[in-house]
């Protein structure tokens, strides 16, 4: 349960993919199975957008417009790991919640990167899908408390 | 001279020697054993280190003086070549030696080829002529190699220890064809052991990769059930019919989700079946196509992140093979050049029909091999992954497999624009349609790898 509603906006079709006023959750893997899934789960469970890509390259275009509240991704993608996707995130000031969904987890990388990663944690594959959402739940609240 | 035969005293043997007065100093070997020979068969010459004949001896006093002491069982169950008489049974020389002389006087060398390894017994006999045709011999002197007397044997004995000698040869040599098979059996299982812990140890790297490709679709199962029964709980009477359709539409996508990864997680099992089999006992005849897309399904978590694997492969490619094994040379050949090109690169396989073969290219865009290492790649032990990375067994083990096993051949080499090229060439399985096909099921969109 979330702590203060969400505003609820009718739901659209179309181009624009990403609305401003309902937390936006992009979801990267590069497996299309799994977005797929995690769409359809953000969207009959959470009052959220999810916006989901197999590309990581598209990811980081989509993250460079800055309308993403959370981000939700693989680790071991080809063209771009998780880490990379994230430092590229942080190096453009983004302090938004990330969730590192995986199978595979090179822990002392990310140990040493945790600085630079920013606010982060690591669910491993395969998921509980009532963990997962009160894991993005709690990263939600926590930012849009940071927010206000 | 002296009737020889006449002379009854057996037990000094010398007495027996009729001396050398009796010969003419200048007398050779010859002339004296065509004395003998005119004195009749009973005779032999004695001799002096010299070969000067020194006397004559009568064979049956001689080998009464030396039975008598010894017996024949002397020789009894002994190679020949282990039969030796004691100096002390030769008795003493000529008197015309010193006395202190221990050297022994040594019978007849003509006959000391009786029994080297040019004459066989029966030719040195005749030759001799010492008798009539039908006249056989009693006693047959033995010599050793270097021609020195080694005793006496009765023709009878020597016979018997010949059969002896015949059926020990036999036995050893059963036993060694024996032995032999034994440690080709010992060899060859140890070859399939050293494959098959090769084949343990390439799939041990694996594991994680495919724990990894397992886990997804795994993940997606559990969640799709999950969700599907969370859809229905949502499909309630109040709901709008957008959001009815859009559920509905969850469902389905959801359903399809779950057959797909449930297909996924089949095929992984089945590619790690074909794999890990134990085939050394039959080949199958099995598509080259299939087996390398099943192979690639082990590899793709390995792969995935960041070397892209492009396949241009035919239809129909049947091979009679060990699926196992072959797949086991395909994961070698694409784990070295994966740590060839650091992770990162493309693979290229090319699947091409030869004249009776199947050619099958493998090319990576890794620094390829060192033109000086390429003749020895398939040594084995030869690695230069460092200790504790490569075994140096793989290739070697390849080779093996697609030679020895299969008939076919592999061959590496580097490409004139970079990386290293590996051919494998197999031949085509005969058409025979009672031949069960294996692994023959479609292998659509089988890796990440691979699409």
């Amino acid at each position: 349960m979330l702590p203060r509603p969400l505003p609820i906006f009718p739901r659209q079709r179309g181009d624009d993919r990403i609305r401003m006023s309902r937390p936006t959750i992009l979801v990267v893997d590069d497996e299309p199975l799994v977005t797929q899934m995690l769409g359809i789960l953000l969207d009959i469970s959470l009052d959220v957008k999810a916006v989901t890509t197999n590309s990581p390259r598209e990811a980081r275009e989509l993250l460079k417009q800055g309308d993403i509240t959370l981000l939700l991704t693989d680790y071991l993608m080809p063209e771009l790991n998780g880490i990379n996707l994230i430092r590229a995130l942080r190096d453009e000031g983004s302090t938004i919640p990330v969730i590192i969904l995986t199978g595979y987890c090179d822990e002392p990388e990310l140990a040493a990167n945790a600085s630079v990663l920013g606010p982060f944690e690591v669910i491993v594959k395969p998921w509980n899908n009532e963990h997962l959402l009160d894991r993005i739940r709690a990263r939600l609240r926590e930012s849009s408390g940071s927010d206000s | 001279m002296n009737d020889p035969l006449g002379h009854g005293n057996c037990v000094e043997w010398s007495d027996h020697i009729y001396h050398r007065a009796a010969f003419a100093q200048d007398q050779t070997v010859e002339d004296v054993q065509r004395k003998m020979l005119g004195l009749g068969i009973d005779y032999a010459a004695a001799i002096d280190e010299e070969n000067v004949p020194i006397g004559l001896v009568s064979f049956k006093m001689l080998s009464a003086a030396l039975s008598a002491r010894y017996g024949q069982a002397l020789f009894a169950k002994k190679m020949l070549g282990e039969v030796r008489v004691p100096s002390a049974l030769l008795g003493p020389t000529a008197s015309n030696l010193p006395p202190d002389h221990q050297t022994p006087i040594v019978i007849p060398i003509t006959q000391a080829t009786v029994f080297n390894s040019v004459l066989d017994f029966f030719t040195a006999q005749a030759s001799l002529g010492r008798r009539a045709p039908d006249h056989t011999f009693d006693d047959i002197i033995v010599t050793s190699d270097d021609g020195t007397y080694a005793g006496m044997i009765s023709m009878r004995d020597f016979m018997r220890l010949q059969m002896g000698v015949l059926q020990w040869q036999q036995r050893e040599l059963r036993q060694h064809n024996e032995a032999m098979n034994r440690t080709l059996s010992q060899l060859s299982q140890a070859q399939a052991e050293l494959v098959n812990s090769a084949k343990m140890a390439a799939l041990g790297e694996l594991v994680a990769g495919i724990a990894h490709e397992m886990n997804t679709p795994l993940g997606v199962l559990i969640s799709s059930h999950d969700m599907i029964e969370k859809i229905f709980d949502l499909l309630t009477p109040t709901v709008t019919p957008e959001r009815r359709s859009q559920l509905n539409h969850h469902l389905r996508t959801n359903i399809d989700l779950g057959r797909e990864a449930s297909e996924r997680v089949t095929q992984i099992i089945r590619s790690l079946r074909t794999f890990g089999r134990d085939d050394q006992q039959q080949q199958h005849v099995a598509g080259l196509a299939d087996l390398i897309e099943s192979t690639l399904v082990l590899l793709a978590n390995k792969f995935k992140s960041s070397v892209a694997v492009h396949l241009d492969l035919v239809e129909g490619a049947q091979i009679r093979c060990y699926p196992g094994q072959v797949s086991q040379v395909l994961v070698n050949i694409l784990t070295n050049a994966f740590q060839a090109m650091h992770g990162e690169g493309d693979i290229f396989i090319e699947l091409q029909r030869g004249m009776d073969r199947w050619e099958l290219t493998i090319r990576d865009t890794g620094p390829g091999i060192p033109t000086h290492l390429i003749e020895r790649i398939f040594d084995p032990g030869f690695t230069t992954k460092g200790v504790g990375i490569g075994t140096g067994l793989g290739l070697s083990i390849s080779k093996k497999i697609i030679e020895q096993n299969h008939g076919g051949r592999i061959i590496a080499s580097n490409y004139p624009l970079g990386g290293a090229v590996f051919r494998i060439e197999l031949p085509m399985a005969p058409r025979d349609p009672a031949v069960p096909l294996h692994a023959s099921a479609a292998a659509s969109d089988f890796s990440a790898a691979a699409r």
